[in-house]
């Protein structure tokens, strides 16, 4: 075969590939994935795909504290956020997430906006704290 | 189709010059109205749309070809507003920093300005959360999401006006238009994607947008897509850098070895330098062969780019004198600059998880040249096309 329609073979066959891709790659696999999204919710649909845990406390959150309110969050290594906390500074906007390390521990408002407080499931009541690693968070409170 | 390929160059110059003024106020520590985008952008649209315009006499299959793009259009459309973004980047990134910047957008917010609270990529450029912002404002967070199709609508236009004005015949230009915008890294679904709301979307925009300018040698467009392509993601200027060593590649080849001498002698010092100094970057180069066959893996990819770079590779190795010399070789440059800086951010970035990055980042990366391979791959097939015929037209010279 000459180069030149060896090439001109290759070109045609990219074009018919990505031709042949959009029934099922570009509109079934979508429709999928919207409904699933959907269906689940974002932060649930979010976290089960990226093997994430924990996504219960930042729908908690999103219910029972004031937009405007700062968010406390905590992590192993102070500051670094990875993971699910991540989705949940994002799924918590227009509250911000303060980070514990370098907050006062007497501190009762950060970013011009007083810092979210709550009463948990288990009774436990005082300022709101998202702790999170790589693949979990849970949530607590600082008295 | 021409208007199309006219609003696409137009797009570019607006998207400059948005990028260019909202820096400016910005760094000056002034909000970016939301009434900017839209003014800024169809003005330029008035301003730069026109001329040089192409004339393309539409053929049938040119007919065929904007169904499949309007078909396609519709998904990309749904898939944008259905939902927010639903991949990693997409909603913890870029669609929050968008949400933040809605209203005047300014950089006294305390998400960007207190570093008591966390700002994922706090230093990224804001081009696109600040495009996104601007079109939510008036039409509402899906309605801001409308950016992404209209930025894949861009990109369609741009490679029908590189076929418009190298000459393409009507088969060669529905074979290039939809080859470049159905690129499936682009339009399936998945981090990257239109609809996925990441910016490499707006970066594989921009650079198309370079490589039409340099097929059609409008010198405006590749100035207006590099501010664009260095103002969209923190990569954007060693982007506007290899644009300019293609350039001058191009122009003086003998500047090819002083300049590998100069990149291999920065190599080495930046390799050399943690050997002297405390702060200097560690370089970690031990990485280097199994990022080099990842990239080569991953440029295989049909899933992700189909044979675009399949073709490419492929013309850098079939003899010239078979193909004949690349007719536009600032974009040969440019392609294989992108291929070569596509590695050094897993070399230079110490404290990553490799494999992770890798899985995730490169493809990516390599998305970013995609478009602009394919057409500097189907306009070369041009040439080969000239060369058969000046060769059957010489058989028939000769034969009596």
């Amino acid at each position: 075969m000459r180069a030149g329609t060896l090439l001109v073979t290759i070109a045609v066959a990219h074009t018919a590939l990505c031709l042949a891709r959009v029934p099922h790659a570009v509109f079934w696999k979508r429709w999928v994935e919207i409904v699933e999204y959907r269906r689940e919710g974002d932060l649930e649909n979010l976290f089960r795909r990226a093997e994430l845990s924990g996504a219960e406390h930042v729908r908690w959150l999103q219910e029972h504290t004031p937009k405007e309110s700062a968010i406390v969050f905590a992590t192993e290594a102070a500051g670094e956020v990875k993971g699910p906390l991540e989705f949940a500074a994002a799924a918590l906007w227009p509250r911000p997430l303060v980070n514990a390390h370098l907050l006062a521990a007497d501190a009762t408002s950060a970013a011009g906006l007083p810092l979210a407080r709550g009463t948990l499931p288990s009774g436990a009541n005082g300022v709101l704290v998202l702790r999170g690693d790589r693949r979990t968070l849970t949530l607590e409170v600082r008295r | 189709m021409n208007a199309l390929a006219a609003l696409a160059r137009g797009s570019i110059f607006g998207l400059a010059a948005f990028a260019l003024v909202t820096r400016a106020l910005l760094a000056c520590g002034t909000a970016v109205p939301p009434w900017l985008f839209p003014l800024v952008l169809g003005l330029l649209l008035l301003v730069t749309a026109r001329r040089p315009r192409p004339a393309l006499d539409p053929a049938p299959l040119d007919i065929a070809v904007l169904a499949i793009l309007a078909v396609v259009l519709v998904a990309l459309c749904y898939g944008s507003v259905a939902t927010a973004s639903r991949e990693w980047d997409g909603y913890v990134a870029w669609g929050l920093k968008a949400r933040v910047l809605d209203g005047p957008a300014s950089l006294r917010e305390a998400f960007f300005s207190d570093p008591l609270v966390d700002a994922h990529s706090r230093d990224y450029p804001l081009l696109q959360p600040l495009c996104q912002a601007s079109l939510a404002h008036w039409l509402g967070d899906a309605g801001g999401r409308l950016l992404f199709p209209a930025l894949w609508l861009v990109l369609c236009g741009l490679a029908l006006r590189s076929c418009a004005f190298a000459g393409l015949a009507p088969v060669a230009r529905a074979i290039t238009c939809v080859g470049a915008a159905l690129m499936p890294g682009l339009v399936s679904p998945g981090g990257g994607s239109v609809d996925s709301g990441y910016a490499e979307l707006f970066v594989a925009t921009a650079l198309t947008g370079v490589a039409t300018g340099l097929v059609t040698r409008d010198h405006a467009l590749v100035v207006a897509s590099t501010v664009v392509a260095a103002l969209v993601k923190p990569e954007g200027p060693a982007h506007a850098g290899l644009v300019v060593l293609a350039v001058l590649l191009a122009r003086w080849p003998r500047l090819l070895w002083p300049g590998l001498a100069i990149v291999g002698l920065g190599i080495a010092g930046l390799a050399l330098a943690p050997h002297f100094t405390a702060k200097a970057p560690a370089l970690a180069f031990e990485r280097l062969p199994e990022v080099l066959l990842r990239e080569v893996l991953e440029l295989a990819s049909v899933k992700r780019y189909g044979f675009a770079w399949v073709l490419v590779v492929a013309l850098a190795f079939v003899p010239r004198s078979r193909i004949g010399a690349c007719p536009t070789p600032a974009l040969g440059w440019l392609v294989l600059g992108g291929l070569l800086l596509a590695p050094v951010p897993f070399v230079v970035w110490p404290d990553i998880t490799v494999e992770h990055h890798l899985r995730s980042s490169m493809p990516r990366l390599l998305l970013h040249w995609a478009v602009p391979a394919w057409l500097l791959g189907t306009t070369w097939l041009r040439r080969i096309d000239e060369l058969g015929t000046q060769s059957a037209a010489r058989r028939e010279t000769l034969v009596p």
